[in-house]
């Protein structure tokens, strides 16, 4: 039992601190300086490490040889092709089981207006919103096979988020505009219509994400 | 290849030691896999680390390791207080993995069609239109070997590594299914050869919307069928 728990508690601890890229992408990670730092014995680690390999996020090479996976150019391209694939087959087809209740609650958050607001103001709010929305969508499908590779893309994103500086977008009003375009739709159970809306907004995602990435090119270790 | 050679001089005897430990690992890792495949070790089976080590002859911590990394790709379940169980093989998975394949290969074959060697797709149109295939001139193992290879074919013009990694965990769920369901009949064997030949040919005149049609079409085929197996089978022994 408290070895489930040292497991699950090194990974977490492991996992959560390559997304922030505080061990940032490309960079060496070592077991016995994993030990000292996190305070927890080898074998757990070397269980998270290796989970953590098989979702991509780390490489293992040799002994002592543990990188942290490079973000790139092409893995952009790659986490959209997967959601464009995904999220507009699981709307058009999967679209029925999403909760109503919760498609008004987030027309009412991104109908706000007021500049106030928590998600104008609190950047990790307005990302864990966006995360949220496109995930009651991923949900609705029963396929566990097409969750667990949204997860993969989930973790990538914020990486790659955090690497871009985790700022304030200024896609802000448009991000929510264009999740109002699809819920609209939703709401009326026209998921066709929801479907081009939401094609439409991964669209200007990808783009946004790329400018975001050459914008910030001196600061970031992201590589072609 | 550098690497590997300033590792060994550098690092010496523990070099060796280290790619003993990985030898090992790896063995038992696709040992397991492959009895799992086989449904040697069958859906729902508990498996036991102690009796694997005896079994295999291997120590514990790479069995360990390879079991680890089976969990992670979906074949076992590990859970404390419970134990290790094979993962079960359900109608529902037959869904899962086509309803992946019906979003990939349609899907890569539009954007990616143009890549596909041609030499190597008239290879296949010869085999799939020979004419000793209508009369099952082909072992199943090598039947099922050239469907495998052909549709493999199709994922490897594909670059996204989400997708190839998705791909090769749901190849395993089909073997397994293989496996247990047993094989084709000599009549949905010639269909599949002229729903792929079809396939082909539409690859070859680079039209490639009607090629992803035609691919949909013959997974949608395959699927139908090998639910029809499944029911069979169910029927025949009972099994969930």
């Amino acid at each position: 039992m408290a070895k489930t728990n040292l497991k699950t508690l090194a990974y977490k601890s492991i996992k959560d601190k390559i997304v922030r890229c505080e061990y940032a992408p490309g960079t060496d990670l070592n077991e016995e300086l994993l030990t000292e730092e996190l305070k927890i014995s080898r074998t757990p680690i070397r269980d998270a490490l290796s989970r953590l390999e098989q979702e991509g996020l780390v490489e293992i090479r040799s002994k002592k040889g543990i990188t942290v996976t490079p973000l790139s150019i092409r893995e952009i391209n790659m986490i959209f092709e997967l959601r464009n694939l995904y999220e507009p087959y699981i709307l058009l087809n999967y679209g029925l089981y999403i909760d109503n209740e919760k498609l008004n609650e987030f027309y009412h958050i991104f109908s706000q207006k007021d500049k106030n607001s928590k998600c104008f103001k609190d950047n990790d709010y307005y990302y864990d919103l966006d995360s949220a929305f496109h995930q009651i969508i991923v949900s609705a499908c029963p396929n566990s096979y097409i969750r667990e590779d949204y997860n993969l893309i989930q973790t990538q994103s914020e990486r790659f988020r955090f690497m871009t500086g985790n700022k304030s977008n200024n896609r802000l009003e448009d991000t929510f505009k264009e999740h109002i375009d699809i819920i609209i739709p939703c709401l009326k159970k026209n998921w066709a219509t929801a479907t081009e809306k939401l094609l439409y907004h991964l669209d200007q995602s990808k783009k946004a994400t790329f400018q975001l990435v050459f914008d910030t090119l001196d600061n970031n270790n992201i590589t072609f | 290849m550098l690497d590997l050679e300033y590792e060994i001089l550098s690092k010496g005897k523990d070099y060796v030691v280290y790619m003993e430990k990985i030898k090992l690992k790896t063995h038992a890792y696709t040992t397991i896999k492959d009895k799992i495949i086989s449904c040697e070790y069958a859906p729902g089976l508990f498996l036991n680390e102690e009796l694997l080590s005896t079994e295999l002859n291997i120590s514990r911590t790479p069995i360990r390791d390879a079991l680890s990394r089976l969990e992670q790709e979906g074949l076992i379940t590990i859970k404390p207080k419970v134990g290790i169980t094979v993962k079960p093989l359900t109608i529902k998975d037959v869904t899962l993995c086509f309803e992946i394949r019906m979003l990939y290969e349609p899907h890569i074959i539009r954007h990616y069609g143009s890549s596909l060697d041609e030499d190597e797709l008239e290879k296949y149109f010869k085999l799939f239109s020979y004419p000793g295939a209508k009369e099952k001139a082909y072992t199943d193992n090598e039947y099922y070997q050239l469907d495998t290879d052909f549709h493999q074919m199709i994922i490897d013009i594909c670059p996204n590594h989400y997708i190839k990694r998705r791909y090769s965990l749901i190849q395993t769920q089909s073997e397994r299914f293989r496996f247990m369901t047993g094989n084709i009949s000599e009549d949905r064997l010639r269909q599949t050869f002229k729903e792929h030949c079809d396939i082909i040919s539409a690859c070859l005149l680079k039209t490639w919307d009607k090629a992803a049609e035609h691919m949909l079409f013959h997974l949608k085929e395959s699927k139908e069928n090998t639910l029809l197996l499944a029911f069979h089978h169910l029927e025949n022994t009972n099994a969930i």
